[in-house]
């Protein structure tokens, strides 16, 4: 059942009764993590038992790693338990790649042939970067390892962020276990109306946007260069608003339920430059990244100047890119990710200097954020293309204008994203803005609820609609 | 505020570009203006090398606000 299944809100309705009514303490926790598990089981079925693993592994590694007295032992037991922690994710990540690598009839291929059925399990990345985040954390100090197992099961199973992220950390989570299950009324009413805005991005915005992009892409060399500019482009906002809509299911859903998990997405689309579009996207992914990948990289690196901060960024960058999936377009992704901030940041206050002194503000505000959006849209192509090859044939016949039937339209994805720039700048300009009024507000969300409706019934009437799938439940 | 105290601030105040800027034991990065990751690497920088330390990586992240960085800081000063 995805977030956006209108059954999801009865179940969610449910559970969060079912959360308010048991007794706070251990009886609450248990609840949450068994009712979570559940949601979980019956999303997952077959693969379910990996995040029970995962959890396992990652309260053991806590347990023991604060015991262990410092030393070298406990640094190569810590790398021990680290690796551990993230093996099952790199197994099911990997291992149908790697099995693609083998010879195809070699013996090798034959004994090992299941490899290339294995399918991953829905949210495994989320779950085992909360895990591997943990026993590092556990590991430096900055967080005492959580004895109680039913706390740490609440945490790990907690069903708002499992399927899909906001990748959490437990130093966050912990600490809020003692408002799970306590109403508040402004957490609640917040919650409802990221449950709104959530589902008006999935529903309205990126389930219209979904089919044009899906019918180039699906054949892109029938298109010429303008279909496959458009879809290109409408791809960008599908992305944004499928993933920062269900961002938002989830954090509307932790809210009901009194807990408050990381924001994921700030008005990407208006973006200054390239770090700071990375500042803005998947929060939840780059700041887990920045944390335990970038920083030390960086640390470790930083007698050589320049040279190291941009060796780390893109080693960094490379991981984000690949972390999507095994393919080279992924890791080209990455590189070309990597390579432009670390160029951006090293060079950002002389051409900041440059451009402000020429370009009046409100005018260079709008050329960045346009500039930000192109650069970042065009990187999309690799990984919205079968594979390096065809995005490759995507970039020459862009930059060639290569001709061809002109199929995609433009009216209602173009009003589809007009309500997506619309929402950022509203988001944007309302957080120093006074409260609208009552009847304002109202008229809004009876306005979105009247939106998703009609964008309901028009999907369903689409021959090729069936219920569409989140795009980041892959990964 | 002690003399090591001071040096650390004054190390703070030319890295954040802030003469003004006064630190306390539980600052975090989220309460000062530019403290990012790139500028979080050159604070670290310049506190080893005005106090002619080096910090390990692990202790690096590890720090949870100010008053960690300089209970760490000063257990690698020579007493």
């Amino acid at each position: 059942m995805a977030f956006s299944d209108l059954r999801y809100l009865l179940v969610l309705g449910i559970v969060t009764l079912i959360v308010h009514a048991i007794p706070q303490g251990a009886p609450r926790l248990l609840a949450t993590a068994f009712i979570s598990l559940v949601f979980y089981v019956s999303l997952n079925p077959g693969t379910w038992y990996v995040l029970v693993a995962v959890a396992t592994l990652a309260y053991f590694s806590g347990v023991v790693l604060s015991r262990v007295p410092e030393g070298r032992a406990r640094g190569m037991l810590f790398a021990a338990l680290l690796t551990a922690t993230l093996l099952p994710l790199l197994f099911f990540k990997y291992a149908a790649t790697a099995y693609h690598l083998l010879p195809p009839d070699g013996d090798l291929a034959a004994r090992w042939s299941t490899m290339a059925d294995i399918i991953l399990p829905i949210g495994i990345s989320f779950y085992s970067f909360l895990a591997a985040g943990y026993v590092v954390d556990v590991f430096v100090g900055s967080l005492p390892a959580e004895r109680n197992a039913i706390r740490f099961g609440a945490v790990m199973f907690f069903f708002p962020h499992l399927t899909a992220g906001p990748i959490e950390r437990a130093r966050h989570l912990l600490p809020q276990l003692g408002n799970l299950g306590v109403f508040n009324y402004e957490r609640a009413a917040t919650g409802l109306r990221a449950i709104l805005t959530g589902l008006f991005l999935k529903i309205v915005v990126a389930d219209t946007l979904a089919p044009y992009v899906d019918a180039v892409y699906s054949a892109p060399r029938n298109h010429g260069a303008v279909d496959l500019a458009l879809a290109t482009i409408y791809f960008s906002f599908q992305v944004y608003a499928d993933f920062a809509g269900y961002s938002l299911i989830a954090i509307g859903s932790a809210r009901l339920l009194g807990i408050e998990l990381t924001i994921n997405f700030m008005q990407p689309w208006l973006s200054q430059n390239l770090p700071d579009y990375w500042r803005r996207w998947h929060i939840s992914l780059s700041s887990w990244f920045r944390d335990y990948v970038f920083m030390p990289l960086q640390f470790q690196a930083r007698g050589w100047g320049k040279y190291g901060l941009a060796g780390a960024l893109v080693f960094t960058f490379v991981l984000v890119g690949i972390w999507h999936g095994a393919g080279f377009n992924f890791a080209v992704f990455g590189l070309i990710h990597g390579a432009l901030v670390a160029f951006s940041t090293l060079t950002f206050a002389r051409r900041d200097r440059f451009w402000r002194s020429r370009v009046p503000r409100p005018a260079l505000l709008v050329l960045r954020a346009t500039t930000t959006f192109l650069i970042v849209t065009l990187t999309f192509i690799l990984f919205r293309a079968s594979g390096l090859r065809e995005a490759l044939w995507i970039y020459k016949a862009l930059f060639t204008g290569a001709e061809g039937v002109r199929t995609v339209v433009l009216t209602k994805p173009l009003i589809a994203i007009a309500a997506v720039i619309a929402y950022d700048l509203l988001v944007t300009w309302a957080k120093d803005a006074k409260p609208f009024p009552v009847w304002l507000r109202w008229s809004g969300y009876y306005a979105a609820i009247a939106c998703i409706f009609t964008a309901m019934i028009q999907h369903a009437s689409q021959a090729s609609s069936n219920v569409p799938q989140f795009i980041y439940f892959k990964f | 505020m002690s003399d090591f105290e001071t040096r650390v601030q004054n190390v703070f105040r030319e890295v954040f570009d802030n003469p003004d800027l006064n630190i306390y034991r539980e600052m975090q990065a989220k309460h000062v203006v530019g403290w990012d990751s790139l500028n979080h690497i050159t604070l670290i920088m310049t506190l080893e090398e005005t106090f002619k330390v080096k910090f390990s990586t692990r202790e690096v992240m590890g720090f949870q606000n100010v008053g960690e960085m300089m209970d760490c800081l000063r257990e690698k000063l020579p007493t």
